[in-house]
């Protein structure tokens, strides 16, 4: 009889379990999952970010950037900085585990790798054109005034503010099928990047240690 | 004093045996090109050089019993294209490739480029081929030319990245 009791118990106690389990995994996806705004939320969303990007004259920061392959079930991850001055120069930079810098200085993409420099004119190629647009409307959250470029469709997701960027352009199509930038509701400025590819891999950037507005050596966009 | 030396042996074959275990898990051996670690991967910061211009990006490889799988994008994360290599039918495919390679005189070329590279890695013997030639240095770097259409593959090893894992939640 206490043996049946005993049974009983623990029968009751791994469904108990069981079912705390799965309430906390629902809650805990629930809260994850990105929430739609309606339109006018998302208008004055986007008018606060452009807001906030009218007044920026630079942006400085680290960032970690995470290559998920799926085919290979494996991921590359690289750390460097970033550093903006409006209106287009640009100074990315990959510290580790390579290194590889990536200028662009009004018209010309300067390239340092390995010891060796290069000096590309932007429209001389059609994909620094694009990956110059990407790095430059991404980072200050431009993209989203982009309607001839984009499909946005805002979200909030805990504290952030979610834009997900659906290429309209066929060069874009053929690298990105969505682009998703968070922004810090707070500060309304961005603080991560996904950039999701047709067939199924992913690149994230994440935007550390941000600083606006502060003082940038004009250096840093030459590569002498 | 034997009970003692004995124990001290059998302490020592243990430390061996540990250190012999450790460093088997550094690289496998076996290949003579690519230096994938214990969990079949290998990295590397790769460039093709051809007469007009220069791709660079990260090539990374895992391996598996039947087949080797690469993928190969720039350095801000855009796919170049990515690959399988079919150990025992010793053949090539390319896929995901992006627009302005994906041509099917391209596709050939460095198919075949990569066919040659993987042939040589595996049968662990150099593949004959009036056009092209492999060097691999002592710091694991490989050239791979194509003297047919004057393209250079060049393979640099990355540093393996321990932090990672810790760094970056999943």
């Amino acid at each position: 009889m206490l043996n049946k009791i005993s049974k009983l118990k623990n029968h009751t106690m791994k469904r108990f379990t069981v079912f705390i389990s799965l309430t906390l995994f629902f809650i805990a996806s629930f809260s994850q999952s990105l929430k739609p705004v309606s339109p006018t939320q998302q208008k004055a969303m986007i008018t606060q970010i452009m807001n906030v990007e009218s007044t920026i004259k630079t942006i400085q920061c680290n960032f970690i950037q995470i290559k998920r392959l799926s085919m290979l079930n494996d991921k590359m991850v690289s750390h460097g900085r970033m550093i903006y001055q409006k209106p287009s120069s640009l100074h990315w930079e990959y510290q580790s585990p390579y290194s590889y810098i990536f200028i662009i200085n009004g018209a010309k993409v300067l390239i340092k790798q390995g010891g060796k420099k290069n000096s590309i004119d932007i429209k001389s190629s059609r994909m620094f054109q694009e990956i110059t647009r990407i790095m430059m409307n991404s980072v200050t959250g431009k993209d989203l005034m982009s309607s001839s470029e984009f499909n946005v469709k805002m979200y909030t997701q805990y504290n952030d503010w979610v834009a997900d960027l659906i290429p309209k352009r066929h060069q874009m199509k053929s690298m990105f099928s969505t682009i998703r930038i968070y922004f810090d509701s707070n500060k309304s400025i961005v603080s991560k990047i996904e950039m999701f590819e047709k067939g199924g891999d992913k690149t994230e950037i994440e935007l550390r240690n941000v600083q606006i507005n502060a003082h940038i050596n004009e250096k840093l966009f030459n590569l002498d | 004093m034997p009970i003692l030396m004995k124990s001290y042996l059998i302490w020592i074959s243990y430390l061996l045996f540990i250190t012999m275990s450790g460093s088997a898990q550094v690289a496998d051996s076996s290949h003579k090109i690519f230096l994938f670690n214990s969990e079949g991967s290998a990295r590397y910061s790769f460039s093709i050089q051809t007469k007009k211009a220069e791709l660079t990006g990260i090539y990374i490889l895992r391996l598996t019993d039947e087949q080797v799988y690469g993928g190969v994008f720039n350095e801000f994360g855009i796919k170049a294209f990515d690959m399988i290599f079919l150990r025992k039918k010793a053949k090539v495919k390319l896929m995901n490739v992006i627009g302005f390679l994906n041509k099917w005189y391209i596709r050939n070329v460095v198919k075949k480029d990569m066919r040659f590279l993987f042939i040589t890695d595996f049968q662990n013997k150099m593949y004959k081929d009036p056009y092209r030639s492999i060097e691999y240095n002592a710091d694991g770097t490989v050239i791979l030319k194509n003297l047919k259409y004057g393209l250079i593959y060049t393979f640099i090893p990355l540093k393996e990245q321990q932090d990672d894992k810790h760094e970056i939640a999943e």
